[in-house]
């Protein structure tokens, strides 16, 4: 008797939890997937590969969502997953397109047209840094990380994270230096 | 802190809380602009960052998962029932080996055992239209049901084709078998075992088999039934 009432809580409850499950792949899809693409984006430079990057990581999301148990986590927990798709990425030894005219065709112009020159020019240098100064950078201004947060998603000391970051600005600002220089000559 | 470390700090993060450079930086206006300056460039950089997202990205990411459900729910669902087929098919051969006798009531309760995972979330939205023309098939019509209708499918009980339809009522989800009388299996009014209790109505030419858990009350869905199967 009670057996069978076990099995039809237990029964309920697996659809409930199906459902709950659903919703919470949807709110971290909704709040995430932007800023996701972005740092796909910056990780391989073009819009296509970004777009599969953070389909793929989505789907191995949904496949463990299980294992996510706090939601505070699931930022760092969702790049490790990019990163780890874009590794495989490299290791099928797909092609590396750096398409940086393609995302310049599809940024609409905000604001006045000597921004979206300087934007564009910045977006260039950010391009042109090299990837490990690049991605702590990108967990810094755009996921607001901590240099330990940085340090644990890059499996990196934090030393070695606050070195990159202080790096990484020191070549922009240089960058910008010359670029005023020149009189923004070399811009586009 | 000489002038080297509180740049190299700013550049690590210039947006730092930090109260031993912000001393520093109110006491010299030169580091003091260095910060504004760098504190402006990661403006610049956060603005430059946000590279444009296709605007349909979410929708399709919610929509790619859902296929993904919907296509492991099918398999799923061929799996069970290709297992559910083959207890019936051990089952059968259990009784044509003569070993023990067993009813329609026993095969109703094995059909519930062996799907019971499956028919407690499907969903598939059936029409009583649709439902009355697999039935129609059977020589039966419904003219009206206590719920809706999750699941509605042929079955077989003992090599007669029969339809399995899992149904909501007042009571929860229930489970009505409709068994065409061709074999020489009877049904039973009353059969249960640990986890399902199923009363029995013959109507015909037709077998009726409601099952439901031990704690439904379904005499009051038997006498629904009774009267809004007709027979065609």
């Amino acid at each position: 008797m009670l057996g069978g009432v076990g099995k039809k809580q237990l029964a309920a409850s697996v659809t409930s939890e199906m459902m709950t499950k659903q919703r919470r792949y949807e709110a971290l899809v909704r709040a995430l997937h932007a800023d996701l693409y972005r740092y796909a984006f910056w990780l391989c430079h073009n819009p296509t590969v970004a777009d599969d990057l953070v389909q793929e990581t989505f789907l191995r999301a949904w496949k463990s969502l299980d294992s996510l148990k706090d939601e505070g986590a699931a930022k760092a927990w969702l790049i490790t997953i990019l990163r780890r798709e874009n590794a495989r990425r490299f290791e099928r030894k797909q092609f590396d397109l750096s398409d940086l005219d393609e995302v310049q065709v599809a940024d609409p112009a905000q604001g006045d047209p000597e921004q979206t020159i300087e934007q564009r020019w910045l977006r260039r240098q950010i391009a042109q840094l090299e990837p490990e100064y690049r991605e702590p950078l990108l967990l810094q201004i755009l996921y607001g990380f901590s240099g330990d947060e940085i340090a644990t998603v890059m499996e990196l000391n934090r030393n070695t994270v606050m070195t990159r970051l202080f790096r990484a600005r020191n070549q922009l600002r240089e960058a910008m230096q010359d670029n005023a220089k020149t009189g923004g000559q070399k811009n586009g | 802190m000489d002038d080297l470390e509180f740049r190299r700090r700013l550049y690590a993060d210039p947006n730092r809380q930090d109260e031993e450079l912000r001393q520093i930086a109110e006491g010299d206006p030169a580091q003091n602009a260095f910060w504004q300056e760098l504190r402006a460039l990661d403006q610049q950089l956060a603005c430059a960052i946000k590279v444009p997202v296709p605007a349909d990205l979410a929708e399709r990411l919610l929509l790619q998962q859902q296929l993904k459900v919907h296509r492991s729910a099918r398999r799923q669902r061929w799996q069970l029932g290709l297992v559910a087929s083959v207890a019936l098919l051990a089952l059968g051969l259990f009784l044509v080996s003569g070993q023990r006798s067993a009813d329609l009531g026993e095969h109703a309760l094995a059909h519930m055992a062996h799907e019971q995972d499956f028919v407690a979330h499907i969903d598939e939205q059936i029409t009583l239209d649709a439902l009355n023309t697999k039935l129609a098939a059977l020589g039966g019509t419904l003219s009206d049901i206590p719920g809706e209708i999750y699941y509605a499918n042929y079955c077989h009980f003992e090599g007669v084709r029969s339809l399995h339809v899992v149904m909501g009522s007042d009571q929860g989800r229930v489970t009505l078998f409709v068994i065409p009388s061709q074999s020489q299996l009877t049904l039973p009014h009353q059969f249960a075992n640990d986890s399902y209790l199923g009363l029995g109505l013959d109507k015909g030419p037709l077998h009726l088999a409601l099952v439901g858990t031990r704690e439904q009350q379904l005499q009051p869905l038997v006498e629904r039934l009774r009267s809004d199967l007709k027979l065609l």
